[in-house]
């Protein structure tokens, strides 16, 4: 897809394509937070001035500053195509994916620079760069795998579509961390599960595959867990895939009421429970 | 985490919800509307007050509107601490402020019944 500079929205991406844009600027000023721990007492912005191109990311901006002006830069990346997360960085006052943020649709929302900032709440380690231990060890806490106590099949454990659609959502989800750094309970208690730890696990208690949904409940119903979630929905307007991490704890505390209304025994035995 | 705890503490919240919103309502309706006491007067009050639905219906909204802000006051307070000792304080403290505001709310009520 070739597009003329100045003429449309220039975005083979899809993030604002197809529409007619003002004439952009050759040039757009990328700042960028900077902290090196070894270095640096305070973090700071450094500015760049960076050739635009046509599909130029946000990601490709960071990589232009890597290889041309300062190799020390500091920024996650994996697939640059929106499947593993890594590059999820609050842009212009957003949670986004570098790799799929194009400076064109940055442009055309009016703005004149681009701002890139680290996870917000979550410790920086440098640069772009922050400390994800506690969302990671949330994500294993929930077992996030699949728990089938049948017998194994010759071939797969079979799912109808019907049934994989409803859980199409929550397996969308790359795991960035967005949510979690978006979610006002996990800024300040540290023991929280976190929007996506809970999310996930209703993607496995909605999974018609899985026989542990009792004990997956009981793994997030508690203080620090489902009941905590006081509906903010910050993750929600966080997630770049669009997951409604809200709705999947809601459906948590629904199951979990039942589930104890049933005089579920799964409930009370945790992840010891699940892993038998 | 395990074992499901604080399930019944959430469902009240709930179910406090629920009943605020029907006795609310119901609590404003007798207020306004109902009967020649309707005004808001000592006397209205008072004549209010030796009904002893109407007296069960006061009762429980204070019961209800307690139970929900505190539960809610002791969630917000849960995000700013951190391990089982302090929320066990928090929950004391919640209930204890509960019960002292329920047993004043009685205090307040009880002279007009047995008055």
């Amino acid at each position: 897809m070739t597009i003329d500079r100045g003429k449309t929205a220039g975005n083979a991406g899809g993030n604002g394509g197809g529409q007619v844009a003002a004439k952009r600027p050759d040039k757009v000023t990328l700042k960028v937070y900077r902290f090196d721990p070894d270095l640096d007492k305070e973090a700071r912005i450094e500015v760049y001035d960076i050739p635009w191109t046509d599909g130029m990311t946000v990601l490709d901006t960071l990589f232009w500053v890597l290889e041309r002006v300062d190799g020390t830069l500091a920024f996650r990346f994996s697939c640059r195509e929106g499947i593993c997360g890594a590059c999820a960085l609050f842009i212009n006052g957003s949670y986004r994916l570098a790799c799929e943020t194009q400076v064109a649709r940055l442009l055309d929302e009016g703005r004149t620079e681009i701002h890139v900032m680290p996870l917000p709440h979550l410790p920086v380690i440098k640069d772009l760069v922050v400390d994800m231990a506690r969302f990671w060890a949330n994500y294993e806490s929930i077992a996030p795998w699949i728990v089938a106590r049948s017998k194994a099949p010759e071939k797969e454990r079979l799912q109808s579509p019907k049934d994989r659609k409803r859980i199409d959502e929550y397996v969308g989800c790359i795991l960035c961390g967005s949510c979690f750094s978006a979610c006002p309970a996990s800024w300040t208690d540290k023991d929280y599960l976190g929007p996506n730890a809970m999310m996930k696990t209703w993607r496995w208690v909605d999974d018609t595959r899985d026989a542990a949904k009792d004990e997956r409940l009981g793994l997030v119903a508690g203080e620090n867990g489902a009941w905590r979630c006081h509906t903010v929905f910050n993750c929600v307007e966080a997630c770049p895939k669009k997951v409604n991490q809200a709705a999947a704890i809601q459906g948590l505390k629904r199951k979990t009421v039942s589930a104890m209304l049933r005089g579920a025994k799964g409930l009370k035995q945790g992840r010891k429970g699940l892993e038998e | 985490m395990n074992g499901a705890k604080g399930v019944w503490g959430w469902l009240l919240q709930r179910v406090t919800a629920v009943g605020l919103i029907l006795a609310l309502g119901l609590h404003l309706w007798i207020l306004h509307f109902a009967g020649e006491h309707a005004a808001l007067t000592m006397a209205g009050v008072t004549i209010r007050l030796k009904s002893l639905a109407y007296m069960v219906l006061d009762f429980s909204l204070l019961g209800f509107a307690l139970y929900h802000g505190l539960y809610g006051l002791r969630s917000v307070l849960f995000d700013y601490v951190s391990g089982l000792r302090a929320e066990r304080a928090i929950t004391a403290a919640v209930v204890v402020v509960g019960l002292v505001a329920f047993g004043y709310g009685v205090y307040a009520l009880v002279p007009f019944i047995t008055g």
